[in-house]
């Protein structure tokens, strides 16, 4: 693959699983502390 | 009024929207589209039009479905008891994209069934076309010569039919245990092609057409307009599905999170899929020495022309791939598959009183039978016209309706305000911008512009008969059925009993 493939791969895992990943993780953060809360 | 049925945890309720919403489209049309717009560029407009118009519309039909527990048609009566019909027009997009989605699922059956004569379906697109249009489909040429029904693909029909009714029917505890398969199982498989892909001579050719961007591309409002309809209709918005999914989710449910995972987890997919496709197509392309360009295609070509193309080229283990990959395309469409027969059912069940296995049981056979069409010699025609219809214009316009409905009608901030209530994500003055102005300004355009370009060319070169006939006719149908269904009341009607409940102020 060429040099900007490579970059514009790296930049589309990034926003769209960086995303996904964010999201989960706020979700966890949130369950966790309700659980705590309980 | 019976009890709502509930998703066992709200991580089975993402699960199913992700679902429904990952379908065939994100390996046929995605990666084909992106290719063709811009590339690797095309994921900048594509991500912009994922957080300002994708998500929100999640967010709204999440809301809306869990706000009203109840199908599209309470859920949008609620807000003003005409709205009703667009709910019911929502539903029975639903109810016709089923018909011959299911169809296309009878394709894929058949395509399993006859893995054994592979090497006879061709290693050129030439060959595998015509083993594809000829000898699996018999494809007449024109949608009014049928040709005969084909009983393979009936076959495939019938057992598309019989699974997601077996599915639907048993509730939305069995719903979840299937989901617990479908869901994963095809993201295993796809990063098992990807895998077999990126080691193939001549990938590299595939990955570098998909992602090289051409940044003059971001200068073509086309390009922006595809990235925004690739969205909309990728997220399975507008047919209600996502507002009877979350209809049995709590009243009290996070939205916004919930929303926002599962687009991204469509689009996602969408992308890694791209690498499936990609990889191979390059790897045929320099094979058979044509250049990329002439090897891409999207939507079924892709799916049963090109690839299986490429596949019968593989070194070894050809008919392990080609089993791995009719298998994630059918798992891709079996939960979107059930996904479309409960949003009918659910709303069927409650309007009429009817158990879930009645009106399941019913909307199944209804629609097996109107699907008969589908698998004729003139089925991939039907499926190419009455796609368009339904999607261009009655999913695109029911997605107007519901941004202008909550942007204006109900009140973005009163929207927001709910919604925040339970959100781990607020939502603040960006969301009803984008309601109000971003995601109706753009699907507005895309239905004009489909609209001016309908009366310039006809579809696909189809006569004007046929489109009209079946096109307009599917249109006729929806329209014609939502204000049958919301004009007609009954003693048992949750729709008018919620209706005038809420509007009158005796429910919260």
């Amino acid at each position: 693959m060429n040099v900007t493939a490579i970059v514009m791969m790296m930049i589309g895992f990034l926003l769209l699983y960086g995303g996904l990943f964010s999201c989960i993780a706020i979700a966890v953060y949130h369950e966790k502390n309700k659980v705590e809360k309980k | 009024m019976k009890e709502r049925e509930h998703w066992k945890s709200r991580s089975v309720f993402i699960m199913a929207a992700v679902g429904s919403a990952i379908g065939l489209g994100n390996l046929w049309r995605f990666p084909y589209i992106a290719a063709q717009n811009g590339g690797g560029a095309f994921l900048i407009p594509y991500f912009i039009a994922l957080v300002s118009a994708g998500i929100p519309i999640m967010i709204i039909e999440y809301g809306l479905g869990v706000r009203s527990q109840a199908s599209a048609n309470i859920a949008l009566g609620t807000i003003r008891p005409y709205f009703r019909y667009f709910g019911w027009m929502a539903i029975l997009s639903a109810f016709v994209i089923n018909i011959y989605y299911c169809a296309v699922m009878g394709w894929t059956w058949v395509y399993l069934f006859d893995l054994g004569s592979i090497g006879e379906w061709g290693s050129t697109i030439s060959q595998s076309g015509d083993h594809f249009f000829k000898e699996v489909l018999h494809l007449t040429g024109d949608p009014f010569k049928f040709g005969g029904i084909q009983p393979k693909i009936l076959a495939g029909l019938v057992a598309t039919w019989v699974a997601i009714w077996a599915i639907v029917k048993g509730g939305l505890g069995r719903v979840g245990k299937v989901l617990l398969y479908t869901v994963p199982l095809p993201i295993v498989l796809v990063i098992i092609l990807v895998i077999r892909g990126l080691t193939l001579p001549g990938a590299e050719v595939g990955l570098n057409y998909y992602l090289s961007p051409d940044w003059a591309k971001l200068a073509d409002p086309r390009v922006w307009l595809a990235a925004y309809g690739q969205i909309f209709f990728s997220l399975s918005v507008g047919f209600g599905t996502m507002i009877a999914y979350a209809s049995f989710m709590p009243k009290d449910t996070e939205v916004p999170n919930s929303a926002s995972i599962a687009s991204f987890a469509n689009c996602a997919f969408s992308f890694l899929a791209g690498f499936a496709v990609f990889s191979v197509l390059g790897y045929f392309a320099v094979a058979t020495n044509i250049p990329v360009s002439e090897v891409v295609k999207g939507g079924p070509g892709l799916a049963f022309v090109v690839y299986p193309a490429a596949l019968a080229t593989l070194p070894f283990w050809v008919k392990g791939f080609a089993f791995l990959f009719f298998i994630t395309l059918l798992l891709l469409g079996i939960d979107s598959a059930f996904s479309l027969l409960e949003t009918v059912s659910t709303a069927i069940s409650d309007k009429f009183n009817l158990s879930r296995t009645r009106s399941t049981t019913y909307i199944s056979l209804i629609s097996f039978v109107m699907g008969i069409p589908f698998v004729t010699g003139a089925g991939l025609l039907w499926l190419d016209i009455v796609d368009h219809f339904i999607l261009q214009y009655m999913v695109t316009f029911i997605g107007i309706a519901e941004a202008i409905i909550i942007g204006y009608f109900f009140g973005a901030g009163k929207f927001a305000k709910e919604i925040n209530k339970t959100a781990e994500i607020k939502l603040g003055t960006l969301f009803g911008i984008m309601i109000r102005f971003v995601t109706p300004g753009v699907l507005i355009i895309t239905f004009i512009m489909s609209v001016i370009k309908e009366f310039q060319t006809p579809y696909e070169g189809y006569s004007i008969i046929s489109l009209v006939t079946l096109g307009g006719g599917t249109l006729a149908l929806v329209i014609g059925g939502a204000l049958f269904l919301g004009s007609r009341r009954t003693s048992n009607d949750a729709e008018w009993g919620q209706i005038e409940k809420k509007l009158l102020g005796e429910e919260n």
